[in-house]
């Protein structure tokens, strides 16, 4: 299956051409056959990376705060080990997600990224320490990676848009 | 067996210097996971060997393995809370001491383990 970048710069290609084609043939009005099977998908993977982005968000921030504040000093009435055991349990929930979907994702690359995501919260899970090398960088490029699919997909979506509204003033 | 697994876990983040009134809960959740991809692995491994079974469990979807998950997770906070009050009452005499390393490989091959075997799910 085609990633949402390389379906994005598919219809804009797609669109280029056909404007320069000439328009009076009614076979070039036709919505491409892979446009229309994107219209039809079920599920908006843009929404689903966003969302991926927003828990991932969530997910670093409190991996991070588990460990950067191992060297501060609190005072007597904070607890700053409750939040140390919520970042812990954020990266358990994680780890247990990513091997849900390591065997239930619906694709093979799904299935792949779920695996990498395990691989490196479980780093963070049974060494905490290398959380701050292993799992909070990767954390950093995964969620910038579903910000970025996630904006690509929108653009996508313009471009079909455009497209139906292009088929539409078609003769 | 599994108690001297406990107690490995305990020193294996001992080392790695997590508070003291933290640590149990540290070794419950670390081993609800574990027990949770070993558990997974198996589950696998007898759908992949045609079990009908497991191949039920793994088409059960998502509300039964979150139940499954709190399950285990209540079962090993439990019998942290045990272990604890034991530790404590033998901490006058003598401490158990274990390798850290004990904990520390079977968490790793846990993980390896899990994650070969999730290559030979079904796809559905």
């Amino acid at each position: 299956m085609p990633s949402e970048g390389y379906l994005a710069r598919l219809i804009a290609l797609d669109r280029l051409r056909w404007l320069f084609l000439p328009q009076k043939d009614l076979a070039q009005c036709h919505i491409p056959s892979f446009i229309r099977r994107a219209i039809s998908a079920p599920a908006d993977p843009g929404s689903d990376a966003a969302a991926s982005a927003g828990l991932g968000i969530a997910d670093l921030s409190l991996t991070a705060a588990e460990r950067l504040t191992h060297n501060i000093e609190a005072p007597p009435n904070v607890d700053l080990n409750a939040v140390r055991f919520l970042g812990r349990s954020v990266m358990i929930a994680g780890a247990a997600i990513s091997a849900y979907d390591a065997v239930n994702g619906k694709t093979l690359d799904e299935r792949n990224l779920a695996r990498q995501d395990l691989l490196f919260t479980a780093s963070a899970v049974v060494a905490p320490p290398t959380a701050a090398f292993v799992a909070i960088p990767y954390s950093i490029g995964r969620v910038f990676r579903d910000i970025r699919e996630s904006v690509e997909s929108a653009k996508a979506n313009d471009l079909l848009d455009e497209a139906a509204k292009l088929n539409s003033t078609c003769p | 067996m599994y108690a001297q697994l406990y107690d490995a876990t305990l020193a294996w983040y001992a080392r790695m210097k997590v508070t003291p009134s933290y640590l149990h809960a540290y070794v419950a959740t670390g081993l609800a996971l574990m027990a949770c991809l070993n558990i997974g692995s198996f589950v696998i491994l007898c759908a992949h060997w045609g079990s009908r079974w497991a191949r039920w469990a793994l088409d059960a979807g998502g509300t039964w393995w979150l139940g499954f998950a709190v399950v285990i997770l209540a079962a090993h906070l439990l019998y942290s809370r045990r272990r604890q009050v034991l530790l404590d009452r033998a901490s006058s005499a003598s401490p158990p001491k274990r390798s850290p390393w004990i904990a520390g490989s079977y968490m790793v091959l846990s993980v390896i383990a899990f994650m070969y075997v999730s290559t030979l799910a079904p796809i559905r």
